[in-house]
């Protein structure tokens, strides 16, 4: 990925505290970059009956956590030593809120990992698989928001992230249709109730995942245009069919 | 290529050289250029209404076409690097600048519908009207008492002693000095502590009845508490009077005022709203500056 910013963090008189914001700007990416890996290897262990995979998301886990916590520290540290102001303020507080959002990117990836663990323990041939293929589907598309939402946080391509913002509340309908063809399965057929029911909840987790990557997209547009597309009506997910 | 066609090459390539050096050195002597403020400079029910003020210092155009209007019960910052106008500005407002030989002032201040720079103005009255808190305390080297007693006694604002001790102690204690200085009025000015200083200057400031403050740099000279105290007296006086205050401290500004002007080499830049602008400025010179980015 080029590193074409389109939003320059430097120019300071203070060279010392453009470094410290290129510093954070690259802690924040290092998570951003920890947090999409760890979805996609959920992914895999998914479609590729991977428990490997699953296990390795879970060791994982606990490097996202630290590496938020370190980036929490810079960003204090930074607001007391160098009181930013306009785009430095902004830029500051967005990436605080952003560690948070890959943090519980993180949480997501995990839960989908446990999520596999016990469908790969209740082996093959099970039952509720069409599901599971419809949550690997739903996953791409999470990973694709995943990307560009990466990929916005690198450039802080302000334009990037309204895309990423209007390709709006497909993630959703997918899980709604979801849970209604998890309706329409046969209550008697219990093994393969209780693995649709861990499908519904891996595509739950999908769906938050989408969600924070919008997230992400909209702290960006904050960085870059000084407005708050947060709760916008005009950018929600349109309501499903009930 | 032929040796001619690289000549030829060469000289071309020294005219767009020339050409390029020549438009560098007309940027950097050109004068600055007067330029459109970004935000809304009116209010409605303006105490001051200022129209296109200019200030001249000899040939040096020090601002330039300032449109602003100074809300009643409003603190507004005037931010800027050194030179760039905003002191100048200031002393427009109660015609400090008259004091200066060589400076012209044009354009029109206008408090209660008259214009502070038209002929047969009393600057005397004016400047009571308009009071200002300079960079440095200057009591005067007499008593507390004196030093807040002096205004009202010139100006004639009291009729008898009584009066004039109400008057003192009203200044003193919406100036947040009166509980410490209550039991040695009699002592100098000069003697207490440079917050202490400041304060009494305030006081002295407002035992005069103004109806706008000027506060050019006040808490420069001071340590960090006694700048508290002074920040915290500016958003209680709001109350009474409007304060236009003179700061580079970016800080400052957004802890005290409302409103916030950004000056730039004689131009008012921007001017909004104190969070909007330390937030969301427009002007990317305002930024600029305000992000340290200042060249």
């Amino acid at each position: 990925m080029g590193r074409v910013i389109v939003q320059s963090l430097e120019g300071h008189s203070v060279r010392r505290f453009d470094g410290e914001l290129n510093n954070l700007h690259l802690q924040v990416l290092g998570i951003a970059g920890l947090a999409t890996d760890q979805a996609r290897l959920a992914l895999r262990a998914l479609h590729d009956r991977d428990s490997g995979a699953a296990r390795e998301v879970m060791r994982r886990e606990r490097d996202v956590d630290t590496l938020e916590v370190e980036v929490d520290e810079q960003i204090v540290a930074m607001l007391a030593r160098r009181a930013p102001l306009a785009l430095d303020l902004r830029i500051i507080i967005s990436f605080s809120k952003m560690v948070t959002h890959l943090e519980r990117i993180g949480d997501e990836a995990m839960r989908i990992a446990e999520l596999c663990l016990r469908l790969h323990g209740a082996g093959e041939g099970a039952g509720g698989d069409a599901l599971l293929a419809d949550a690997y589907e739903m996953g791409r598309g999470a990973e694709r928001m995943l990307s560009l939402a990466l990929e916005v946080i690198d450039t802080l391509d302000a334009g990037r992230a309204e895309e990423l913002l209007a390709d709006r509340g497909r993630l959703q309908l997918e899980f709604e249709a979801s849970l209604r063809r998890l309706a329409r399965l046969t209550p008697g057929d219990g093994r393969a109730v209780a693995r649709a029911i861990d499908a519904v909840l891996i595509m739950k987790a999908l769906e938050r995942i989408g969600d924070h990557a919008r997230n992400l997209a909209e702290y960006v547009v904050y960085v870059v245009r000084g407005t708050d597309v947060r709760h916008r009506q005009d950018l929600r997910a349109p309501r499903g069919p009930e | 290529m032929s040796s001619v066609d690289m000549i030829e090459k060469a000289v071309q390539s020294e005219r767009t050289s020339f050409r390029q050096a020549a438009k560098d050195m007309d940027s950097l002597t050109r004068r600055p250029e007067q330029r459109e403020t970004v935000g809304e400079v009116r209010v409605e029910d303006p105490r001051v209404r200022c129209n296109d003020v200019n200030v001249y210092y000899g040939e040096k155009h020090a601002v330039m076409g300032v449109n602003l209007d100074i809300g009643r019960n409003e603190v507004i910052a005037m931010i800027g690097p050194s030179g760039c106008g905003k002191s100048t500005f200031l002393r427009c407002l109660n015609r400090m600048n008259d004091t200066i030989v060589g400076c012209r002032v044009t354009g029109q201040i206008f408090m209660d519908d008259q214009d502070i720079n038209a002929s047969g103005i009393d600057v005397v009255p004016l400047r009571a009207m308009v009071g200002m808190v300079f960079q440095k305390p200057n009591p005067f080297p007499k008593s507390i008492w004196e030093n807040v007693a002096f205004g009202p006694r010139i100006h004639g604002l009291a009729h008898n002693k009584a009066e004039l001790e109400e008057m003192v102690v009203t200044s003193l204690q919406r100036a947040g000095l009166w509980e410490e200085v209550k039991d040695r009025l009699e002592q100098p000015g000069t003697g207490l502590s440079g917050g202490q200083q400041q304060r009494l200057c305030i006081a002295r400031t407002i035992a005069v009845g103004p109806e706008v403050i000027l506060m050019d740099e006040p808490c420069s000279a001071l340590d960090p508490i006694a700048t508290a105290v002074i920040e915290d007296l500016i958003d209680e006086l709001r109350g009474h009077y409007s304060i236009v205050i003179v700061t580079h401290s970016m800080q400052q500004a957004a802890r005290v005022s409302q409103r916030t002007a950004y000056f730039h080499l004689g131009n008012l830049i921007e001017v909004g709203e104190t969070t909007q602008i330390f937030t969301n400025p427009v002007h990317k010179l305002t930024e600029d500056y305000i992000t340290g980015r200042f060249g």
